[in-house]
């Protein structure tokens, strides 16, 4: 039980890292659905309907 | 091209599909038999058996909603259209079968052992030990048997649902291992490994993720298969399902604090949860948006179709929810809603609306189909969707009218600055609240033995389809994926790095939020004056737990002038380091209990106990007449002082041997102070114990108070 930290310094980073992670990522997928292929796209979301 | 033949198997799907509706029966009648007993106390039997009191069979209701009627819908989604979407047989028929036969085991075993009053006393997670590692175990068998058929598929892209399926596998394994953690004191007994503030903050980050992993992401996955499926039509925009599930994934995670605003819980811990709970806002009606846009053009289908019109409810109940849940997440409309009726009625919109609908929707899909030939009565289906809409608006309305009628009573003050309202004049006037939401619950659980029928007797009609044959190519060795594909063929073909980076995603806010706690003292300042449980305080707390009394009473005292005035001080989080597990509570049906120590002479306890209604009048509170007459089994006096000492606890060394001996000579103080009110108890009862916890509760911080 000894083993803690003493002090909290600089938690207000910490939501700040989490926004910038946030931000950063969400831009990533952003980036990202706008480079798919349109083609693959149309393939991809049709395959519930084909099953057969 | 050379097309490979091989056969979808439906006796799967068929099992699970069969488990949903019996086990949506039997968790709602316990549902609806709970709700009745908040309206008519009788209906507890507690003067006859322990087993049926509201404490234990709330869990039952809840465990098996979630994971015995939602966990088979989402197995039934998973085993029809994963071997669709890749068309290849789930891998292993074997695996299969085991999934199937142990989660049923475990679900039987869940509800035996609830009502016998085996608990870890966490919601939505008080299965003891052994079950958890059973649960752990047949995840992994389900998880190995997805894989396998992933691995093995002939379609190279893998369609959103299944990255939803594969999200949500990842992530409840990782939350039921963190949250389960606990030291055995016994075959049905153990202590949660973390305590106070910091088992508050795991359970809640679990508890939350467990309605975002186990009853929203699955869904998704089902919403993302069967409503194009239904409507004819793909999803309305597959970049949107993109974003839909990288961002709730992201941000569910972080969630979990709000169910602890005004807690102990450090404030930044409070405030990540508040912010990231607005901004779940945008991705949930997104992937509501795009649920709903799929109909587009398709919308004189949803006068037809009960299916579309399950499908339709079930999602605009998803943004209820998913708008709801941000908002009670702020800081001042949470002071309204924590611990009130309001809750209750946000995760019935979601469970009521949002997962029964979805299963409804796809059951009323699946099954004509899997015996080849039409559903029996389209107006029967209709009508139970009518039941059901009607029952959810008829259970939610009086629920949320309760919590602002209660809210408005508690923080109402005299012109003298006192209280207005005693707690049982609260509860006094909610309890018609609570015998409409009944009615409410009543009529969609009719509606669901409706579709019950209608089910059988589709079944009856038709033929049962046990394989269907279908062909496709292989998939070919070497792939070139087309221009500006990079992102798509790095993450999206490829399941285990597309499982690896979801763990990361979802890890990331686990380890924000919980290791700082962990890490820095100042985050749950200690009191010296807070000493551990004296071993019969300790077995009194442990049948609190049996008894489930946390599901009606909170120990955490909110900053606000009107619960300061009625139940004391505020609470600290230094005052439950030693309270493995946390018993904060999240729903006040009765008075918190964090200071209620000294509040009254033990013969109250004793005669409210043995008939609440004697000391409280009109409560609707249980009787417990059986802790007067068993004993207290002392046996266990050893094994649960050593597993506390080995979680931190300081008991001093050696304590075993001598614990006994103080826990008989506190028995017999409480038993000479009842005397002295003319009550004969002997000390080995287990009503002894419990007052003597009772009475502990609160009584640190006071003593230090009286000193100063």
């Amino acid at each position: 039980m000894a083993n803690y930290l003493v002090t909290i310094d600089g938690v207000a980073l910490y939501p700040v890292i989490s926004l910038v992670l946030f931000v950063s990522f969400f831009l990533l997928v952003s980036v990202w659905i706008f480079r798919i292929n349109k083609s693959e796209l149309e393939h991809i979301e049709k395959l519930p309907l084909d099953d057969k | 091209m050379y097309l490979e033949k091989f056969t979808y198997d439906n006796r799967l799907p068929k099992l699970f599909a069969y488990a949903t509706i019996f086990w949506g029966v039997v968790g709602m009648l316990a549902g609806l038999i709970a709700a009745l007993q908040l309206a008519f106390p009788v209906l507890n039997f507690s003067e006859h058996l322990p087993n049926l009191a509201f404490g234990r069979l709330r869990p039952v209701h809840t465990n098996a909603v979630i994971f015995a009627f939602v966990g088979n819908g989402i197995f039934t989604a998973v085993y029809y259209s994963i071997p669709r979407l890749l068309k290849t047989p789930m891998w292993s028929k074997a695996l299969g079968k085991i999934h199937f036969w142990g989660w049923q085991l475990i679900i039987v075993a869940a509800a035996v052992t609830l009502l016998l009053g085996y608990t870890q006393g966490k919601e939505y997670a008080e299965l003891e030990w052994p079950i958890d590692i059973a649960i752990t175990l047949i995840w992994v068998v389900f998880g190995v048997n997805m894989f396998g058929t992933i691995l093995t598929r002939r379609e190279r892209h893998l369609y959103v649902a299944i990255w939803f399926f594969i999200g949500s596998w990842v992530t409840v394994a990782m939350l039921h291992i963190v949250n389960s953690f606990a030291l055995p004191a016994g075959l049905f007994k153990s202590y949660s490994w973390y305590a106070g503030v910091q088992d508050a903050l795991v359970q809640w980050w679990y508890g939350h993720n467990a309605v975002a992993f186990f009853l929203t992401t699955p869904y998704l996955g089902l919403m993302y298969y069967f409503l194009p499926k239904a409507a004819e039509r793909p999803v309305y925009s597959y970049r949107l399902s993109i974003v839909h599930f990288w961002s709730l994934i992201f941000l569910y995670i972080w969630a979990g604090p709000h169910h602890l605003l005004y807690t102990a819980v450090p404030d930044w811990a409070q405030s990540l949860g508040t912010v990231f709970s607005i901004m779940l806002l945008l991705p949930s009606w997104g992937g509501m948006l795009n649920g709903l846009f799929t109909l587009r053009g398709a919308w004189d289908k949803v006068r037809e179709s009960p299916v579309l019109k399950f499908f339709v409810v079930g999602v605009t109940c998803y943004g209820m929810s998913t708008f709801e849940g941000p908002m009670m997440s702020l800081k001042n409309v949470n002071a309204i809603s924590h611990y009130s009726d309001w809750t209750v009625a946000h995760v019935h919109i979601g469970a009521l609306g949002w997962n029964g609908f979805m299963t409804f929707g796809m059951l009323y899909w699946l099954l004509p189909r899997l015996f080849n030939t039409k559903l029996f009565s389209q107006k029967l289906a209709s009508a139970h969707f009518w039941m059901g809409t009607l029952g959810i608006v008829i259970y939610a309305v009086p629920m949320y009218w309760s919590a602002f009628r209660s809210y408005f009573m508690m923080k109402s003050f005299t012109p003298e600055g006192q209280l207005e309202y005693q707690f049982m004049d609260v509860v006094q006037t909610i309890v018609p609240f609570y015998a409409l939401r009944a009615l409410g619950g009543g009529i969609y659980l009719f509606g669901l033995i409706l579709m019950v029928y209608n089910i059988a007797k589709t079944a009856q009609q038709g033929r049962f389809v046990a394989t269907e044959e279908a062909e496709a190519a292989p998939l070919p060795k070497t792939y070139h994926a087309p221009k500006n594909a990079i992102w798509h063929s790095l993450i999206e073909r490829k399941p285990l790095i597309l499982l690896t980076l979801s763990l990361l995603v979802v890890s990331i806010g686990g380890i924000m939020e919980l290791i700082p706690t962990f890490l820095v003292k100042s985050n749950i300042p200690t009191i010296s004056s807070v000493k551990p449980y004296t071993p019969l305080e300790l077995q009194g707390r442990d049948i609190y737990i049996r008894e489930g009394c946390y599901n009606c009473h909170s120990q955490q005292i909110r900053p606000f002038r009107y619960e300061v005035a009625r139940y004391g001080e505020y609470s600290k989080g230094g005052e439950s380091v030693y309270d493995h597990p946390f018993q904060w509570g999240s729903k006040r049906t009765g008075p918190d209990l964090a200071r209620v120590g000294g509040k009254y002479p033990d013969s109250w306890h004793f005669y409210h106990m043995m008939e609440p209604s004697s000391m409280a009048q009109n409560s609707i509170m249980p009787p417990y007449p059986f802790l007067f007459e068993d004993d207290l089994n002392t046996g266990t006096t050893n094994s649960k002082i050593h597993a506390m000492r080995k979680l931190g606890v300081p008991y001093p060394d050696g304590y075993e041997a001598q614990a006994n001996e103080d826990l008989m000579k506190q028995a017999k103080e409480i038993v000479a102070n009842l005397k002295t009110a003319d009550i004969e108890i002997e000390p080995q009862k287990e009503i002894v114990a419990l007052i003597a916890y009772l009475q502990r509760l609160g009584k640190d911080i006071k003593a230090e108070t009286a000193q100063k």
